[in-house]
Formats: C-alpha cells, structure tokens, sequence
C-alpha cells in the first residue's frame, strides 16, 4: 500500500488538532488533497460511509459522539478491515489506550503529538494494511 | 489551603502534582509551537487581554477545578504559523484563540488526570470550554495554587500562562 494514494479522514472537534494533523501528515509524505478534516462526528461520519478512507485518525473526547463511538459506528458501516483507525488524544491513562486498542484502534497518538511519534505509528499502520492486502 | 486539596491530596503529592502541571506546561508549549516558557515564582502583571479556560475534576467525593489563563497575543502569534494568515481575521481571531486555549488546556487537564489517578484516585474531568476573560486580572483569582509561566529574558520577562486550583464551588 502506498500511502500517496491514501484518503486519510482527521476528525477532533478542535481546528487546532486538525492542523497540526494535517501538517505532521503532509511531513509524513501524504499529499495535501488526500487529508479530509472534520470537526464534527455526525459530518465525519456521513463523509465516511460515501468515501474511501484507508486511514482514519480520530479524536477520543468529543461533544456528541465521541471517538470510539465514532469508530465503532463506521465498522459497523464497513466491517473490521476497511480502514485503520489511529487514535489521537490526550488521554494519557494506559488502562484508556488499552480499552481503545481492544476496541480495534490500530494504533494511538498522545497528545501533544510529536512527528517521530507519528512517523513510528504510520509505518505500523502501513504494515497493518499490507497485512491485510496480502 | 481548601479541604480536598489539603486533606485528600497529600502535601508531597500536591508538590508533585505541581511539578506535573509545570513540566506538561512547558512541553506541551514546545511541542505544539517549538515555544519556550519557564515557570516564573513572580506574580508580575498580565495583560489585558487573556483567555480563560476552566476544567473541573471530580470523583466520587470531591471535586476541583484547575483554570487555564493565556495571554491572547501570545496564541495569535503562535497560531499564524498554523494557520493561513487570511483566516485569521478580526472577526475569527477570538474563535480560534478559543479553540486553541481549550485544546491546550485539555492536553495539560489529561496529565493532571493521568496522574491523580495513578496515585489512588478514579477522577474523571469535563471538556475544557475558553471564553474571553475579562476584567478580572489571573493574580487576583481566588485559587488555593497559583502557578506563573513567562517568556523572554531579563528586563523582557513577562508572564503570559497563569495556572491556578481551588475547590469546585
């Protein structure tokens, strides 16, 4: 899987997270084009069910529907396999990364997210949607 | 000193949940904008213009609150690295100062979270919301713990983060 050709979904109800995404993606090598931001669950959620994402990264706690909500609606849409979903919070409690990661997150960010973070979790998740191509 | 951060907090703990706050303080300013701050001990003068955040925390018996207070010119000048300058208008600076100091706050809210409740405690926190603050400068707010960040240098230095706890009301 080459990730220039990856629709990526970023959702947090904060436009700072989002841009701050957006750029450690660009600095990752995905093109501009290919990151979709959303600030809210309910909008997100109808993009997804219409689009291709390969990658969705996802805030935890958000106003309405939350993070794992979110992600639990869209495997509901799609099944398990479709996307690998990252997420980012600020939920630093290892017992909450753990609850997120048996909820079938692929991996986690915590913020404040650093680039080496993100370039170390994309190449896990880049290995997760080989995996499951092959 | 208030009840619960007093007598349920532990002295030594309530010092290290200060060193908690100020190292998250610090990182995270460097993480998300390469901006340096230092913890400054010295109530100097605010500017006028600031941004409050307030975060409750809460278990099954206590709750406190921890308010966030930065210097608005302080988050304008950061955030034009982020954002397109043409989107940062007269009209949309408040909005984003708002949604950045919220954001801010709910990373540093997470540390002191992670941490209580490493040390015993099954607090959960509110979604940080900012608001304008005015007329009301952060060394005059009633908090039990109040902490001061600065930049610059010497003669330069300014405060521009306040962080202060109390009770919940």
């Amino acid at each position: 899987m080459d990730i220039e050709n990856c629709n990526i979904l970023i959702l947090d109800d904060h436009l700072l997270s989002c841009k701050l995404l957006r750029m450690q993606m660009i600095q990752y090598g995905v093109p501009e084009d290919k990151i979709h931001e959303f600030s809210s669950s309910t909008e997100a959620l109808q993009k997804y069910k219409e689009g291709d994402f390969k990658i969705a990264i996802v805030d935890w706690d958000m106003p309405g529907m939350n993070g794992l909500e979110f992600i639990k609606k869209c495997k509901e849409h799609k099944g398990n396999d479709e996307t690998a979903f990252v997420m980012a919070s600020a939920e630093a409690q290892p017992d909450k990364i753990l609850e997120a990661l048996n909820q079938g997150v692929i991996s986690y960010l915590t913020k404040p997210v650093a680039q080496d973070d993100v370039n170390e979790k994309m190449k896990k998740v880049m290995e997760w949607m080989d995996a499951k191509a092959s | 000193m208030s009840e619960m951060l007093s007598n349920k907090i532990a002295p030594e703990l309530l010092k290290e949940l200060e060193d908690i706050i100020s190292n998250s303080t610090i990182d995270t300013m460097n993480q998300i904008f390469g901006f340096q701050v230092s913890y400054n001990p010295d109530s100097l003068e605010y500017s006028p213009e600031l941004i409050i955040a307030s975060v409750e925390f809460w278990d099954v018996l206590d709750s406190f609150t921890v308010t966030y207070i930065f210097e608005r010119e302080l988050i304008l000048s950061l955030v034009k690295n982020i954002y397109d300058p043409a989107t940062i208008t007269k009209e949309g600076a408040d909005e984003i100062c708002k949604d950045t100091v919220s954001e801010l706050a709910n990373v540093i809210s997470n540390k002191i979270k992670a941490f209580i409740n490493r040390h015993g405690f099954n607090s959960v926190m509110e979604i940080p919301q900012a608001d304008i603050l005015n007329a009301i400068s952060p060394n005059e707010m009633p908090h039990n713990i109040h902490m001061h960040f600065c930049s610059g240098s010497d003669k330069d230095i300014k405060n521009v983060i306040y962080i202060g706890l109390k009770d919940s009301e």
